[in-house]
């Protein structure tokens, strides 16, 4: 019956994996700081193009990567000590804003970087494909989603279970409380950053394999905005279930709709759905109700 | 607003006033000759510049009662102009219409496309006006590259210039004046709302939004009033600008220009009529350096292609925004009023 319709939801599933563990860095940076930081995809970018110069000058390949997520880790604390931080007291757009130019800088060192080309992160082969139930499935999609998933696992029960979440969730609720028990809250800040920088290296390794590492990288950052919203901007849980739910939709879109409307509907479908949801349900799935309504 | 000894306020109009002394007046008046006169001694590259900048500002001060007076983000201010040029277009060559029509519906058009899709972020507390503009752009963008049959697709849509009751714009000279005169009447249209309640409403809403709930101020009509100004105003600028380039195409409306129309909104002065012209002949000259510097440096360094600059220009762009808001939030025009106090008061320059 669905052999087709699985073979459309089965890429879509695996790819809105990768998209959910990006979105896990703007939820954790959300709840712990209250900015919507929008420079994941720039980060991302970042680390492919780490990851890519490392590689194609020769490192060996589990230095490349142990290197990557160093300075990506890095990135991400040099982004909240020197940029965020000094713009603490001021309202929260400049905080927005910084983040939004950041991922333009980073788009445009992207752009500097490769000149426009695509390049090749991994020497692996794309084409190479497995049977699921009867279906071929992409192996570096299969693999790259399983690689996220457990990223993501490791990093729930991090966040739930070790004294650090402890202390980060205790931070996400109440900056001042969590002062007051004697903790650094910017120290948590950055330690915050360095787990999304860290996040995001990791994607970018991965994004990079999977496609290829190219200046549309940074694209995802906007499109997770979808996913983030869909499941709720505090919410982690949330991030795991609506990544996989856009990653479906778009292909489903991009399936059904391109035929009726002439061009390539499934890139849209994830801005789509964000305005859709602020119209429905701006706390998204599981986000806690505390949009109010003017 | 500094005035001179002896100049003071005896009612809330003259308190209010554009300018105070008769010298002001004057001083005024001899740049508003100047500025008209431009084209008669300045060279046509120069009559173009100041034209592409005056079209680029009605954008900006329409950013600038959006974010810099009322608070709220848009990220999507590019594609708005687009809508305004697509429609301009449209009525123009499909429909036949005159071009004073179809700039006022450009305008329009682009304002009630503005609230369909920012209507529902505005009615919620927090920044998803910058999400739910981010998405117009990238919808937009879509719709003006893939709606082939209304907007011509990546061929783009080719305008005539514009002509008022049979007089045609199209000598460079003309142009100029057509599009100073709206620029000028623009900047003041935004320089009075910012002196009326509607203009202390947004300032109200920017501060504190709770507060101003509480002293009486309806949000629901005052935010989606200031999205709508700056998309009609957009719409405004994206109507001159089809009928100045000529063609308009989907790639000349990205999120790259949505950018840089903030940049020049930061750089230049957030919450400041005239901190916009500063951002926009700010922004202006470092493009027109970099257009001047790019042959000289790709021959110091042939092996990083002519994409490099272009790009070196956005990262130069986004470094604005973040080094401004870090370092001088206020802007080049709080700079430039610093400067301009110290030589008033001198030599008691505090």
């Amino acid at each position: 019956m669905d052999s087709i319709l699985l073979a459309i939801i089965l890429p879509g599933l695996l790819v809105g994996f990768l998209y959910s563990l990006v979105a896990s860095g703007l939820v954790l940076i959300y709840k712990s700081t209250r900015i919507i930081s929008l420079t994941q995809g720039g980060l991302l970018l970042m680390g492919a193009i780490i990851a890519w110069v490392l590689i194609s000058s020769g490192v060996p390949l589990w230095i490349a990567f142990l290197l990557t997520l160093i300075v990506s880790g890095l990135l991400g604390y040099l982004v909240d000590r020197y940029l965020l931080r000094p713009v603490m007291g001021q309202p929260l757009l400049s905080s927005i804003m910084i983040t939004i130019a950041l991922a333009w800088l980073f788009h445009g060192v992207g752009l500097m970087s490769l000149g426009g080309r695509e390049a090749i992160l991994l020497p692996f082969d794309q084409n190479s494909i497995f049977m699921i139930a009867g279906l071929p499935v992409s192996r570096l999609k299969f693999w790259g989603a399983i690689i996220s998933m457990i990223i993501f696992a490791i990093f729930f029960l991090f966040y739930k279970y070790s004294f650090i979440g402890l202390v980060m969730r205790s931070t996400a609720e109440d900056h001042e409380v969590t002062q007051s028990l004697g903790i650094n809250v910017k120290g948590i800040f950055s330690q915050t950053w360095v787990i999304c920088g860290l996040l995001a290296g990791i994607e970018g390794i991965l994004m990079g394999s999977i496609l290829s590492v190219n200046v549309g990288l940074s694209d995802i950052g906007w499109k997770v905005l979808a996913v983030v919203l869909l499941g709720g901007l505090e919410s982690l849980g949330g991030c795991i279930i609506a990544g996989p739910v856009i990653g479906i939709l778009e292909k489903l879109c991009s399936f059904y709709l391109n035929p009726l409307v002439g061009g390539d509907l499934g890139e849209i479908v994830s801005y789509i759905v964000m305005i859709i949801i602020l119209i429905v349900k701006p706390y998204g799935f599981f986000g806690l109700k505390r949009i109010e309504r003017i | 607003m500094l005035l001179p000894s002896g100049v003071f306020s005896r009612s809330y109009e003259t308190d209010m006033g554009l300018f105070r002394t008769k010298k002001r007046w004057v001083i005024f008046s001899l740049f508003l000759v100047f500025l008209f006169l431009f084209p008669l001694y300045a060279s046509n590259y120069l009559v173009s510049l100041v034209t592409v900048s005056a079209i680029i500002l009605v954008s900006v001060h329409g950013l600038n009662l959006l974010t810099g007076y009322c608070g709220q983000l848009s990220m999507g201010q590019a594609a708005f102009m687009g809508v305004g040029a697509y429609i301009s277009g449209i009525l123009v060559v499909r429909l036949h219409l005159p071009w004073v029509v179809s700039f006022i519906c450009a305008g329009f058009g682009s304002g009630i496309i503005g609230i369909i899709f920012g209507l529902a972020a505005l009615r919620i507390k927090g920044f998803y006006l910058a999400v739910s503009t981010l998405a117009a752009q990238y919808i937009l963008g879509w719709f003006f590259l893939n709606m082939r049959w209304l907007t011509g697709g990546s061929e783009g849509l080719r305008v005539p210039p514009a002509s008022i009751g049979g007089f045609v714009f199209d000598t460079e000279r003309s142009q100029f004046l057509l599009i100073i005169t709206i620029c000028v009447l623009i900047t003041y249209f935004c320089r009075n709302i910012t002196r009326t309640h509607v203009g202390r409403a947004f300032v109200a809403i920017r501060d504190n939004d709770l507060s101003a709930e509480v002293i009486g101020i309806n949000l629901k009509f005052y935010k989606p009033l200031a999205f709508f100004v700056c998309c009609v105003l957009a719409g405004f600028a994206g109507s001159l600008w089809a009928q100045y380039v000529g063609i308009v195409t989907s790639d000349q409306f990205t999120l790259d220009n949505s950018i840089l129309y903030l940049a020049m909104l930061i750089v230049g002065g957030m919450g400041n009529n005239v901190g916009a012209i500063f951002g926009v002949a700010f922004m202006q000259m470092l493009y027109e350096l970099s257009v001047i510097l790019s042959p000289i440096l790709s021959e110091i360094w042939p092996n990083l292609g002519g994409q490099f600059f272009s790009a070196l220009l956005n990262v130069l762009y986004a470094l604005g925004i973040i080094l401004f808001l870090i370092f001088e939030p206020r802007g080049l025009y709080h700079r430039w009023e610093i400067l301009w106090r110290r030589y008033r008061l001198y030599p008691y320059s505090h």
